[in-house]
């Protein structure tokens, strides 16, 4: 058995896809540069209530129905809806042929019911959540279920195949028009007149594409399906008609794109373990960003905030013309914490504070130092935070020298200082914005110097550490002529 | 019992029986890993307080502290965040493993650290928050309102976290616990080994709610 699905005027249930409200109101798409411009070529039930046909040209359209509202066809909304299709779809039978354009067929050689209504409505009721609305056929070949899935409403299975064929139309099969031309001069309107004439006859007077014609008004015609397999990541597009330049309806839309994004991955039982987004904005910049989530979710909320803190902070040159957002599934994550385990108690909720924190501060303010390998001063790094895993033990952590004096608290950037120097060079008074006084005692200089062998990157400096008389440690620096505070000891 | 001593037992138990999750069971306490510190305050750091360090001047072994307090944290095994008011922090006195339990927030103001400080205390993933204010200037200190303190001190409470605040002066109104650095730092304790200067700040205990002032305590003893 196969099984035909199909999603009816899919490029308008593709550019509609984020707004359903609009499938009650008259709306049709157009398409291709006709000799009269764009014409219409799939429209919404109210459009066609309103007598708008396909073919009409927008003015023709316009005419026939004032409210109408026009758009175009959106090609990468159009594949990302054809991507929901082929994955839903997977989930039911991994023989799948994408035959066009919002059409899928199933090979069903591993489902052994009879009865197929149940799981295709589940299949139906799925492809509803993600804005799609489909109809199904099964039917014993493909051709056969094809023919179906056009008129189920929204399910339809053959047991019969002559009587279900009889009364169609000779146009379901879309047939070579001169061949159309001739059965009508026939006076054959319907498979069942046709297939009531002798199968040889037919080929006599009309040759191989009459018989094949023949067959498949008969039901008889079988076919090798081409599989296809659905790719890995999960993701949406939505492209905007009007570029957006504030934030709420950017929000609005993201949030529905992860309700559905979430859904898709719930029903092959996954979870979201990364996000990437991307924002396409009018003047041709592409705004990217990754995100991982710590604990893969598929909490809608939870998506939703992290990515709304990376918004807080976004500012665009110009209005965004289309969002896009792919999710990297994983299977969920159970987690049992061990008696003496210092593990997070919520690293969602610790990632979403830690992206709050960035906005407070700045993104790269915020994070795990990390020292260079390197002696030059006050070299390091702030990497991203990484509490998901179990820390260093310290008993793996070999026995260290130990360290001498008190802290240093650095100054950043180093306070440009006035000093007074004895005949020897010994500092005797030093003024900063920070520290000013006679030098009680200094110890010095200690000489630095690194990466000589670079012209630009030469640090060489002579240090001095000094004692304030109103109090105080402060380390000195000075190169050329110039005197700074890089620091104090505390 | 006077009539006086009667009507606030009184007041007790009917705040006792009005608002029940208000009486607490005492609070767990966080070692910091310095003995000495940990005794003058009880055991550790009371989890739902802040503690405030104080000094007068610079150059008081606050930093050392510090540093010693996440030596300690990354060896149970736990983390903590420091939140620097002004980006003071050398990383490199600190052992590089150390760091690794380190979540540092780079702070260009007082305000800026006090935002980030409710945050963390909201979040509640790490058990201690440290927040450094010791070199913030007086002008961005006065402008926090003594709220904002007690603000702190309810999330910290209702998160069971433990946050450590250093800063010039006293400052913190909802501390539970006030400890002063006494002794200055001279110019000879930059031969002296990290471990005996740790030893020998000079600490004193000058507020402690429901608990009398303590002795002026050396880490050491």
């Amino acid at each position: 058995m196969f099984a035909a699905i199909l999603l009816p005027s899919f490029h308008l249930q593709a550019a509609l896809r984020f707004e359903p409200e609009q499938h009650r109101q008259p709306v049709a798409l157009l398409a291709g540069p006709g000799p009269n411009g764009a014409i219409v070529t799939e429209t919404t039930q109210a459009a066609r209530l309103a007598d708008v046909r396909s073919g009409f040209t927008a003015s023709q359209a316009l005419a026939r129905c004032p409210r109408l509202q026009l758009r175009r066809r959106l090609p990468r909304q159009e594949r990302a809806a054809a991507e929901v299709l082929r994955q839903t779809a997977w989930a039911f039978s991994p023989w799948l042929e994408e035959t066009a354009d919002g059409w899928c067929t199933l090979d069903l050689r591993g489902r052994r019911e009879t009865d197929h209504r149940a799981w295709a409505l589940v299949l139906v009721h799925r492809l509803a959540a993600q804005q799609l609305f489909a109809r199904i056929g099964v039917a014993e070949n493909p051709g056969l279920a094809r023919l179906a899935a056009r008129r189920a409403r929204p399910f339809l299975q053959i047991i019969e195949a002559a009587s279900f064929l009889a009364p169609l139309p000779l146009a379901d099969l879309e047939p070579d028009p001169a061949l159309e031309m001739i059965l009508g001069g026939w006076g054959v309107r319907t498979l069942g007149a046709f297939t009531a004439l002798p199968r040889e006859a037919v080929g006599d007077r009309l040759g191989p594409s009459g018989v094949a014609l023949w067959d498949r008004a008969a039901g008889r015609t079988t076919r090798a399906l081409d599989w296809a397999r659905p790719v890995e990541t999960y993701g949406e597009v939505v492209e905007f008609e009007q570029g957006l330049e504030t934030l709420e309806p950017l929000l609005f839309v993201l949030r529905r794109c992860l309700e559905q994004l979430t859904q898709r991955l719930s029903d092959v039982w996954l979870v979201v373990a990364a996000l990437r987004l991307e924002l396409r904005c009018d003047d041709g910049r592409v705004l990217a960003r990754k995100f991982t989530i710590p604990d893969p979710t598929g909490d809608v909320d939870v998506l939703f905030r992290v990515l709304h803190h990376y918004f807080e902070t976004l500012r665009a040159d110009a209005p965004v013309v289309a969002l896009e957002i792919a999710a990297r599934p994983s299977k969920p994550v159970g987690h049992q914490f061990g008696l003496f385990q210092a593990a997070l108690k919520d690293p969602n909720g610790f990632a979403e504070t830690l992206a709050r924190l960035a906005a407070v501060v700045g993104d790269d303010r915020v994070g795990t130092p990390q020292l260079e390998r390197t002696h030059r001063p006050d070299a390091f790094r702030v990497a991203r935070v990484d509490f998901a895993s179990p820390p260093t033990a310290p008993g793996a952590v070999a026995e260290q020298p130990p360290r001498y004096g008190p802290a240093l608290r650095r100054y950043r950037p180093a306070l440009a200082a006035l000093v007074r120097c004895d005949v020897a060079g010994q500092p005797l008074h030093v003024e900063t914005a920070e520290a000013r006084g006679g030098i009680r005692f200094a110890l010095g200089p200690w000489r630095g110097s690194g990466d000589w062998w670079e012209e630009r990157r030469a640090w060489d400096d002579e240090e001095w550490d000094v004692e304030l008389e109103p109090g105080g440690l402060f380390r000195l620096s000075h190169r050329g002529s110039h005197w700074w505070l890089i620091g104090g000891y505390d | 019992m006077t009539a006086r001593s009667s009507k606030i037992i009184e007041l007790r138990t009917l705040l006792a029986e009005k608002y029940p999750s208000g009486l607490r069971p005492a609070a767990a306490v966080l070692e910091t890993g310095l003995p000495a510190l940990d005794a003058l305050l009880g055991g550790g750091l009371r989890r739902g307080t802040l503690v405030e360090i104080a000094r007068r001047q610079p150059a008081m072994g606050a930093t050392c502290l510090l540093q010693s307090i996440l030596a300690g944290t990354w060896t149970r095994e736990q983390r903590m965040a420091l939140v620097d008011g002004r980006d003071r922090l050398d990383p490199a006195g600190c052992r590089r493993e150390t760091l690794t339990a380190l979540l540092w927030v780079r702070c260009a103001n007082a305000a800026q650290a006090i935002r980030a400080t409710d945050l963390l205390l909201r979040d509640g993933n790490l058990p201690l928050i440290a927040l450094d204010l010791a070199d913030n200037p007086a002008k961005e200190l006065r402008a926090i309102p003594a709220t904002t303190w007690f603000r702190l001190q309810r999330i910290a409470e209702e998160n069971g976290l433990a946050c450590l605040v250093f800063t010039p002066g006293p400052l913190v109104a909802s501390a539970h616990a006030r400890l002063f650095l006494r002794h200055p730092l001279t110019l000879a304790s930059l031969d002296a080994p990290n471990h005996a200067l740790i030893a020998g700040l000079d600490l004193e205990l000058v507020r402690q709610r429901r608990d009398d002032a303590g002795p002026r305590v050396a880490l050491a003893g």
